[in-house]
């Protein structure tokens, strides 16, 4: 009668207590686990949560960081370029206002009316500042022309600034030029450049100075046969220059709309990786809220079932 | 009904055995052989030698993994990723900076950004070298503890032998003794994975792998021992290395020798590629007025890297940003800048160090975590196994209690039928 309690397993109400706490304790954990996934609205939160993932979501957000740095600096190539377009189209229309300024000074020799050339030179000289002004165009304080030097033309037509194009990176290993130096535009700093040697006098000076020179030194059958020809092969440079920002612009801006979708699929593929699955996880949660209350209510029965409980 | 009295009374007492009585009927005096009555014999403790050893092994296995949990995640959380504050972001943020230099070269806001986001990235780097150093020295200081207790239970563990043996001999149950001497195996199983054997006089001898602790009367004294960056417990009385350490002291000790030196080796790889990536890049340019640049950081480690003192007052002049030395050319030119924007996504870069860094610690927290779980289920399956044949079940006891309580009641009944015999005949004669 006393040898019962030897060699015979019996469950113990310590050793059902005992299990009854772990069980909640793991009902817990996973409820505090739901929870943070559902208020973080990331399923990773920790790198053990899922280290492969945790790893994956660095590295898309490194890329995601580093395509809205390609979109800033294609935004701000397309900026510079559209400025430069503009600044090269009104430099060709200058161009073509002293154009037929000295086509009609041929005109205006026969006739024999030497005030009305110099009149025109005088057209030409002032075309010459404003042309050494838009030479100068800056965006964003940086002149456009100077290439990668702080300024581009001095006020002699001589040009200062560098010898490379400022370049934007667009996408991972695409940079991209977002300008032209001032030599591709007006030239070389010789007879056939255009700003070369402005107000000077004598001497070796650019087209449109020698236009001058020639005007008012009476000159006329020069100026308006060699010097017009001179220009004319001028223009074709900046005419030149003006198709290729206009092509530089609409790749840019193409890089540019490209640069903000790769950067919002980057966006979105971060969002889904780490997003909380919300239905799943409500209802996950659900199940380790019941299982919790399941077993703090099995818990409350421990004391109760007894034997104790029917001997009185 | 002592004895029951006695379980009910330590159901819930930790190391404490079920006892039950053994009776025995008194041999015969008389010739006709009736038996002279019952007696307690023998106060018995339940047997349950290999459910107690597994206990033991299970419950250090758990305490060790659970210490290395402790260590290591209070690691991870020096290290909040994937988030928008951590190294990684900060990291990613430093290299857009150099786009924005390249996108004005010749304004001084750029340059001031990229050294805040320098030394942000830097302090970063700096405290979660510190945060490794501080959970090395509390797994350091928290081994001291678990080996200073470990000591004093050894010790008395040795005392509780020699009452066991003193008890025993004088012919007393030293079962409350031994009941202690359980209580105090527990603790040492958990704090350094100890096992225990009964010997016939009833002492335990307490062992940590092959190496005897306590036998008899005797304990060794355990010592904690550091040399060329490995730590080990040794008995100090044997000057012998616990072979089979486990328990707390184990996970402490694995966490000091492998897991944090790695870490802290690891992230001063990180901040070494930093350095010498972007002070490489450097070199290879020249300022804005063509002369040669600073290095931006100094030092060579997570704990030494800084940024350059000289960058800090003046960004704008020993920054080099451009890739040529000729002035006209470099002075608003940010090529160089683009370059150092570039290292970001280089495969060898600092990116990728780090984020293997975070990935293998991720993985390491989760391997612990998963080992913690299942240890747990053991460990509880073993608990479970011990209190079965262990323990104190109330039901049964108050099974026995009514089965005393009506042998009592009989013999009572007995006597009152002799004393009413007795008194019949008394009457008659």
């Amino acid at each position: 009668m006393t040898d019962m309690a030897v060699g015979q397993l019996l469950y113990t109400p310590q050793d059902i207590s005992n299990q009854l706490i772990a069980d909640i304790n793991t009902s817990a954990s996973q409820q505090a686990d739901l929870e943070e996934e559902i208020s973080s609205g990331s399923t990773v939160n920790k790198p053990s949560d899922n280290p492969a993932l945790a790893a994956q979501l660095l590295k898309l957000q490194a890329t995601n960081t580093r395509a809205q740095t390609y979109v800033s600096n294609a935004n701000d190539g397309v900026g510079w370029l559209q400025q430069g377009t503009s600044t090269v189209n009104e430099i060709l229309q200058s161009l073509q206002t002293i154009e037929s300024s000295v086509e009609s000074a041929s005109g205006e020799a026969l006739t024999g009316q030497a005030a009305a050339t110099q009149a025109i030179a005088a057209q030409v000289a002032s075309g010459i500042q404003q042309l050494l002004g838009l030479a100068n165009t800056t965006y964003d304080g940086q002149a456009i022309f100077a290439g990668t030097g702080s300024s581009a033309y001095d006020s002699n037509g001589n040009y200062i600034g560098g010898s490379q194009a400022p370049t934007r990176t667009v996408a991972s290993g695409v940079t991209v030029p977002v300008a032209v130096i001032g030599t591709d535009v007006f030239g070389p700093d010789s007879a056939s450049g255009l700003l070369y040697g402005a107000g000077q006098t004598s001497g070796t000076v650019g087209v449109l100075q020698q236009i001058v020179n020639d005007l008012n030194s009476g000159n006329v059958s020069a100026a308006t046969t060699t010097d017009l020809a001179n220009l004319q092969t001028a223009m074709k440079t900046v005419e030149a220059a003006s198709g290729q920002l206009g092509a530089s612009y609409q790749s840019m801006q193409t890089f540019s709309s490209e640069a903000t979708a790769t950067q919002q699929a980057i966006q979105t593929e971060y969002t889904n990786a780490a997003a909380t699955n919300l239905p799943q996880a409500m209802t996950n949660l659900t199940a380790a809220q019941n299982d919790f209350q399941s077993a703090l209510w099995a818990t409350a029965q421990v004391s109760h079932t007894s034997l104790v409980q029917f001997l009185s | 009904m002592d004895v029951v009295s006695q379980n009910l009374a330590n159901a819930s007492t930790t190391g404490y055995v079920s006892e039950s009585a053994v009776l025995a009927a008194n041999p015969a005096a008389n010739s006709l052989g009736i038996g002279d009555g019952v007696r307690v014999a023998q106060v018995q403790q339940a047997p349950d030698g290999l459910v107690q050893a597994a206990n033991l092994q299970a419950q250090g296995a758990l305490a060790q993994g659970t210490a290395l949990q402790q260590a290591l995640s209070g690691v991870q959380n020096s290290f909040p990723e994937p988030s928008s504050q951590g190294i990684s972001q900060q990291l990613a943020d430093f290299w857009s900076s150099w786009d924005a230099i390249n996108q004005n070269p010749s304004s001084g806001a750029p340059y001031a950004q990229v050294v805040d986001l320098a030394q942000a990235l830097v302090t970063n780097i700096q405290q979660a070298s510190t945060a490794l150093t501080q959970s090395e020295q509390d797994a350091q200081s928290q081994l001291t503890t678990t080996i200073a207790n470990a000591n004093s239970l050894l010790q008395q563990a040795a005392t509780l032998n020699a009452q066991i043996v003193s008890v025993g001999a004088s012919g007393a149950s030293p079962n409350s003794l031994i009941d202690q001497q359980n209580a105090v195996m527990d603790q040492l199983a958990s704090d350094i994975g100890a096992t225990a054997t009964t010997e016939a006089d009833g002492s335990f001898t307490v062992r940590v792998g092959g190496l005897t602790l306590v036998q008899g009367s005797t304990a060794d004294q355990l010592a904690i021992q550091s040399s060329g960056g490995t730590t080990s417990v040794v008995d100090s009385t044997s000057n012998l290395a616990l072979a089979g350490l486990s328990g707390t002291a184990s996970g402490l000790v694995s966490a000091l020798n492998s897991y944090l030196p790695q870490y802290q080796s690891q992230l001063d790889s990180v901040a070494n590629s930093l350095i010498t990536s972007v002070n490489n890049q450097l070199a290879a340019g020249y300022t804005t007025s063509g002369g040669p640049g600073e290095p931006l950081f100094t030092g060579d480690s997570a704990s030494t890297i800084a940024v350059n003192p000289p960058v800090v007052s003046n960004p704008m002049a020993t920054l080099a940003v451009s890739n040529t030395s000729n002035p006209t050319d470099a002075a608003n030119n940010g090529a160089n800048a683009q370059a150092l924007a570039d290292l970001g996504s280089s495969p060898s870069g600092p990116d990728q160090a780090y984020t293997a860094f975070v990935q293998n610690l991720g993985a390491q927290v989760q391997a612990v975590n998963s080992q913690v779980q299942a240890q747990t289920s053991v460990a509880n399956a073993a608990q479970s196994n011990l209190q079965a044949v262990a323990g104190v079940n109330t039901d049964q006891q108050m099974v026995m209690l009514m089965n005393y309580q009506q042998a009592y009641e009989a013999s009572a009944k007995l006597i009152n039928t002799i004393s009413s015999a007795m008194q019949a005949l008394l009457s008659a004669v």
